[in-house]
């Protein structure tokens, strides 16, 4: 994690240690010695780091196999440095604490805005299309009017290649190729008939978890600037 | 047994075998499918071999349609046509599991309603419509004599209801708590212990508040925030254990802490980490008789079970997108009952997933509830001469022994024998018991067989455990 925080410009990590996302907020003592990453710890479980004692292996008493480390979710986009395998979206892993129990829970049923969903602007390929078309993979999603917007409605997303990865997001400003801080990033998931890349919608993309400003939005909602960053009515 | 039993029975073997040769012959070519055949109808069993087996997946429970004799049409259509709707009444935000005497009380915290899946008796009802409702039930817990408690999230109190689900009384309220999650009842109904999992911004409200179930006078707290022995932050979920001590999910310290009763301190286990014996984003816990310990994790998307002491025995489950058994991304409430079954909650397949221990038998009456449309399974096809899926090894064995086949594996997609002469009527007959099945099959056929029964799907949770090709 240390690496981490290295690796990242600057910018990107608000300090989220005033925000409602540092759990170890008055608490005091450091959390079971790692200080270096204590505000971290609660999203992101640390991995053992070179530095660290070797760990001491887990004895399953019942169980002689399976005592690796379990498969997390894709919790550090895709940017992760081991290029780990993840499963699930950011999405998942919000609500893994946004249960109703320690932080408002949002849901899929209620009519929160969708997440976990296609998105429609400038989805290029037949195939794409189709995806972005079909219905969401949770048939009884009860979003009445699921896929009831043209996708002239949306503004066109823009995609590079990062690494080995596609990555897509909606431009907030005028079109340009390079991803900005600003911009509202999409999710790729290999989705498509033939394993295409289809940008998908997620808490994140309207969310940065570890910035400081109101509700974590990415940009401000004034003027329902965050909306018409992707919706063009 | 009868002798006439018995020539009813040698007459029928001798049919088995003369229809088995015949399958055997004509099966033999059931192209590419049959590996993943084979893998569909392996029993799924934990740990999984060469470990010795402990638990056995028994069911997924969606809806009501899936305990339901009402919605067996449904049911039958569904696993016919592979159809994906599922009709009756599902849980909306599975959050809390309880389980009393084979009923399944499953907190749904966006339906504001505890939805209670009756399997032994085939009902499905709603505790909590009826003033003063529910608004967010969180964490359920029974007592002896079959009550509930539910942790109103919104009410910020916990509701009693009687074994009939009429409400009773409720304690707690706005001024006692700020964000309650988890409560536990002792058996005899006279203690509870609430958690109060706080907030990020709050200091002494970090905390487990002890009341007298009863009268729902408040007696005494323990814990405050902070890291330290006693301390909690963020706590989740609280169960009392058999063995008299309660253990407490201090979900942002990572660690389970265990207390006696009257809040003292006695120890606890678990970090933040990936491994074993470590969580990420512990959720519910649960105890079973022996005083193990069960604990899901978000993140992980498993239950790890501990012994009393905290050390990790195993666990269950993998993270994945896949709707299937014991697959999970978001685990919530977790239930052990009388007789040692797991009941494990997830949000976001909206589904219960029930294990037994391995060496139990189904004995529960009801019937069994088709299995998901999404369990994959070889598509059904009538069994015209023989398109039989390849039997697996032990089973093919089984079939080959000189005796009574007590079980008939699933070796055809119809039942290839008029069903009056089904060897399983031997155990369907209410008076013998289970001794006169085999391990693995208990009485439990309902009356009116239908040829859904006979989709080898339905024979998974009835097969043979343990069998390890
Ligand atoms: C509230 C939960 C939460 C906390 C606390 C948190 N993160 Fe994250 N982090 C996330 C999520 C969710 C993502 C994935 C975001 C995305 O894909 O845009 C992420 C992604 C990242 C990434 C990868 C960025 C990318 O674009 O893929 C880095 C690096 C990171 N976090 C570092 C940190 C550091 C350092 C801290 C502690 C100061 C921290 N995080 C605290 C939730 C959190
Ligand atoms: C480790 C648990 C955890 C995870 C994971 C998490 N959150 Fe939170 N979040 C919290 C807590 C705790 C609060 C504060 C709730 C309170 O007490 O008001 C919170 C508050 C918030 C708030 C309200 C902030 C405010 O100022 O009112 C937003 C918005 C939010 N989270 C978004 C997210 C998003 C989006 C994600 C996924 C990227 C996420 N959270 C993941 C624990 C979490
Ligand atoms: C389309 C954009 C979008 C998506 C997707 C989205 N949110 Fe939000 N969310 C918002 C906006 C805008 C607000 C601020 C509302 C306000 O100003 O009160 C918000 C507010 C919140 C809050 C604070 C709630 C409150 O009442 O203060 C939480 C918590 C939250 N979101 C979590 C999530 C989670 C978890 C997800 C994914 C499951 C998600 N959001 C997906 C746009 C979004
Ligand atoms: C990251 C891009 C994105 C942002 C930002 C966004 N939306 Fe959406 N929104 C979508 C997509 C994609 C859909 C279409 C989902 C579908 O039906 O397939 C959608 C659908 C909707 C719908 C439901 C469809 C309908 O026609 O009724 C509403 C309402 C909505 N958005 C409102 C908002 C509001 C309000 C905001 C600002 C808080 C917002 N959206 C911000 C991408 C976005």
């Amino acid at each position: 994690m240390l690496a981490l925080v290295l690796l990242l410009p600057g910018s990107t990590i608000s300090d989220i240690t005033t925000t409602k996302h540092n759990m170890a907020r008055l608490v005091g003592a450091a959390i079971q010695g790692r200080e270096d990453n204590q505000v971290c710890v609660y999203c992101h479980a640390p991995r053992a780091r070179p530095a660290d004692p070797a760990p001491r292996p887990a004895t399953l008493l019942w169980q002689r196999r399976g005592s690796g480390t379990f498969i997390i979710y894709n919790d550090m986009g895709r940017l992760d440095l081991n290029e780990a395998p993840g499963i699930g979206s950011t999405s998942v892993m919000c609500l893994s604490c946004h249960d109703g129990s320690q932080a408002f829970g949002i849901t899929r049923q209620t009519y929160d805005h969708p997440f976990g969903v296609p998105y429609r602007g400038n989805i290029a390929g037949t195939a794409a299309t189709a995806v972005a078309m079909a219905p969401v993979q949770d048939s009884d999603l009860p979003f009445k009017t699921a896929h009831t917007r043209p996708f002239a409605d949306f503004r066109p997303a823009q995609s590079a290649i990062v690494g080995n990865h596609r990555v897509w997001w909606v431009p907030t400003s005028p079109d340009s190729v390079t991803r900005r801080k600003t911009d509202l990033p999409l999710y790729e998931r290999n989705s498509g008939p033939d394993g295409e890349s289809i940008p998908f919608v997620e808490c994140t993309s309207c969310h940065d978890p570890h910035n400081d400003n109101v509700a974590f939005l990415r940009i401000t909602n004034e003027q329902s600037r965050l909306c018409l960053g992707c919706h063009d009515k | 047994m009868g002798e006439r039993m018995w020539n009813a029975e040698r007459r029928f073997r001798g049919l088995l075998l003369a229809g088995f040769a015949l399958f055997a012959a004509s099966c033999a070519e059931v192209p590419q499918k049959k590996e993943d055949a084979r893998k569909e109808d392996k029993p799924l069993v934990f740990p999984a071999p060469p470990d010795e087996a402990r638990f056995i997946f028994e069911r997924s429970i969606y809806s009501s349609a899936d305990i339901l004799e009402a919605d067996k049409n449904a049911a039958l259509r569904r696993a016919l046509t592979g159809e994906a709707e599922r009709g009756g009444e599902g849980v909306g935000k599975p959050y809390g599991v309880a389980v009393r005497r084979g009923k399944i009380f499953v907190a749904d915290s966006v339906g504001s309603a505890v939805k209670v899946f009756d399997v032994p008796r085939k009902k499905f009802s709603v505790v909590g419509t009826d003033d003063p409702g529910i608004a967010m039930p969180l964490g359920l817990d029974t007592d002896a004599e079959g009550k509930l408690y539910v942790v109103d999230a919104t009410a910020k109190s916990v509701k009693v209801f009687d074994a009939n689900g009429k409400f009773l009384r409720a304690f707690g309220g706005q001024a006692m708590f700020s964000r309650p999650t988890g409560v536990a009842v002792n058996p005899e109904g006279t203690r509870a212990w609430v958690v109060d999992t706080g907030g990020v911004d709050k200091q002494v409200e970090h905390r487990v508040r002890v009341f007298n179930a009863k009268t729902g006078e408040h007696l005494f707290d323990f814990g405050k925030r902070g890291t330290g022995p006693g301390e909690f932050n963020l706590a989740r979920d609280i169960v009392l254990a058999p063995n008299g001590l309660l253990y407490v999910v201090d979900g942002a310290n990572f660690r389970i802490q265990v207390f006696q009763q009257d809040g003292k301190f006695e120890r606890a286990f678990g970090s933040v980490g990936r491994s074993p014996g470590q969580f990420a984003r512990p959720r519910e816990i649960a105890a079973d008789k022996q005083s193990n310990i069960y604990v899901t994790d978000a993140a992980f998307g498993n239950l790890q079970i501990f012994n009393e002491k905290g050390e990790v025995l195993m666990f269950i489950g993998t993270r994945s997108e896949a709707d299937q058994p014991a697959k999970y991304l978001l685990p919530a409430g977790i239930a052990v009952d009388e007789d040692g079954r797991i009941y494990v909650a997830d949000q976001f397949f909206r589904r219960i997933d029930i294990f037994r221990p391995y060496n139990r038998p189904p004995t529960r009456p009801g019937n069994s509830p088709a299995p998901p449309p999404s369990v994959r399974r070889p598509p059904l096809r009538p069994c015209t001469r023989g398109a039989a899926i390849p039997l697996p090894r032990s089973r093919r064995l089984e079939l080959s022994l000189p005796r009574f086949p007590r079980k008939l594996p699933g070796v055809c997609r119809r039942f290839p024998f008029r069903r009056r002469r089904s060897p399983h009527r031997l155990c369907h007959q209410p008076r013998l018991n289970t001794r006169h099945c085999v391990k693995g099959w208990g009485p439990i056929w309902p009356e009116n067989q239908t040829p859904a029964h006979w989709a080898p799907s339905r024979f998974r949770e009835f097969t043979f455990a343990g069998s390890n090709n």
